[in-house]
């Protein structure tokens, strides 16, 4: 039963809804990570492959790459169906510190342009991993860090491999434990990053954060 | 009868269950019209968000009038949730009470309320209905991110519940919930989006009092492409024109 005589709505009553989920990837590139930057590299090709068999996904989620050290902003925010994984080199010093601020700086840059252009978005996330201890300054970056997770700012992870610091990383995404990398699963873990991601980027307003536990690569420090 | 009405909800693709409510009636001269969006992270949201539709068809016309305060409503709600479990029943609030005189629009969190004047020989005005644009009540009240609002049900709801009286008549408004919002209010001007509108309340032409068939079509709107392949959300829809 329907209105013969009343043609259904057309698509331009509808606006187009653009969205996006911000990730900063915060990767440890010190010279220590020389043995195991290949497998980085290949977890950013999984993660690139997974997210892009979601559509909706890889309009929305957002991705920057943010290398230390040096501090270095390797790719800008792009959204995944954009984005080309970069081949990333260990070299230098840990100055996660520096790392920290830099990151929160660029998500703020990028929240400001999603105002400008009127896009909403979801709670920016970032995704910190390393392997050793920070080798610079790295306590005032720490408040600037829970300052944003205390106003709900910023969901932030933090995934430490061989000789990381895991007092460090807890203190750093406090309250959510760090993560230790086991066996050098980069492709795992990045492939439960885009798993993670996925319902996020398409979640209703108002849902909660629900994330599966990362068995599959690592194990939480509580 | 001085209004004729429709709504129509839909649980969004991929879920079981729709937890949006809408309700509409009329009485006497009064429309009273209510959309309520259940929480995607409370499980009985959408409980919460028929409590919420019925406490306002209760006592709406109350509240229009000025014979009760628009803090009771937050009151009754809260007394009618089961064993006092508000997050669990977290749900957005949109509701609207209109006679040939104005309207009262009371909201708390996203959705939202559109309306439009009444025509030129009503209101004395020199634009007529055709020209009239169609305005948002109360944007609105946006916190940074997409995962967040504000919830009728919350103990704090008070601070977050916006009231609009419009002291003109009204000729026709619709109320959404959230889902809808992103598709048809324009977030950079502030505006509804007139297209949408200009089109949504053709069902109610010539039509009596509240039209099954206009509810059907309105229905199929909400399962159209141009709706589900822009949200997957819950959305739902209520629709009213007052008859001269």
């Amino acid at each position: 039963m329907d209105y013969p005589e009343l043609e259904p709505l057309g698509e331009d009553m509808f606006l187009n809804t653009e969205r996006r989920c911000p990730v900063v990837l915060l990767q440890d590139t010190s010279s220590s990570m020389e043995p195991n930057i290949g497998r980085v590299n290949e977890g950013l090709q999984s993660l690139h492959a997974d997210l892009l068999l979601d559509d909706l996904a890889s309009q929305r989620v957002e991705i920057a790459v943010i290398t230390f050290g040096p501090v270095r902003l390797v790719q800008d925010f792009v959204t995944v169906d954009q984005w080309l994984p970069p081949r990333l080199h260990a070299s230098g010093g840990t100055p996660m510190g520096e790392a920290m601020r830099f990151a929160i700086q660029q998500l703020r840059m990028r929240k400001r342009a999603y105002r400008e252009a009127g896009i909403a978005y979801y709670r920016p996330w970032i995704w910190l991993v390393t392997d050793g201890a920070p080798t610079d300054r790295w306590h005032d970056s720490l408040d600037d860090v829970q300052a944003e997770i205390k106003s709900g700012g910023i969901e932030m992870f933090t995934i430490g491999t061989d000789n990381a610091d895991i007092e460090v990383l807890r203190r750093v995404s406090y309250p959510r434990p760090p993560v230790m990398l086991r066996e050098a699963k980069y492709r795992e873990m990045f492939v439960w990053l885009s798993q993670s991601l996925k319902p996020v980027s398409r979640a209703n307003p108002h849902a909660a954060l629900d994330l599966p536990p990362p068995t599959t690569w690592g194990e939480i420090h509580t | 009868m001085s209004w004729t009405y429709a709504y129509a909800f839909r649980a969004g693709d991929g879920k079981g269950r729709c937890d949006d409510a809408c309700v509409c009636e009329t009485l006497g001269d009064t429309l009273i019209a209510a959309v309520a969006d259940g929480a995607g992270s409370a499980d009985k949201g959408g409980v919460g968000a028929s409590i919420a539709c019925q406490a306002f068809i209760e006592m709406g016309v109350q509240i229009f009038t000025g014979t009760m305060e628009p803090s009771c409503l937050l009151e009754s709600i809260r007394s009618k949730i089961p064993g006092g479990e508000f997050e669990t029943h977290a749900c957005t609030f949109v509701g609207a009470v209109a006679d040939s005189k104005g309207a009262l629009v009371l909201q708390v969190g996203d959705g939202a309320c559109v309306h439009r004047g009444a025509p030129a020989h009503e209101s004395n005005k020199s634009n007529t209905s055709e020209e009239s644009r169609y305005d948002v009540a109360l944007w609105p009240e946006e916190t940074e991110f997409l995962n967040n609002t504000f919830f009728v049900t919350s103990p704090d709801a008070e601070q977050h519940l916006h009231i609009r009286r419009i002291a003109e008549p009204v000729a026709e408004l619709a109320l959404f919930s959230d889902g809808l919002q992103h598709l048809i209010l324009d977030s950079k001007t502030k505006t509804p989006h007139q297209p949408f509108f200009q089109t949504i309340f053709r069902p109610l032409a010539n039509v009596p009092e509240h039209d099954v068939k206009a509810s059907w079509w309105l229905e199929r709107q909400l399962s159209s492409d141009h709706v589900t392949k822009r949200t997957d959300d819950d959305t739902s829809i209520v629709i009213a024109r007052r008859l001269c």
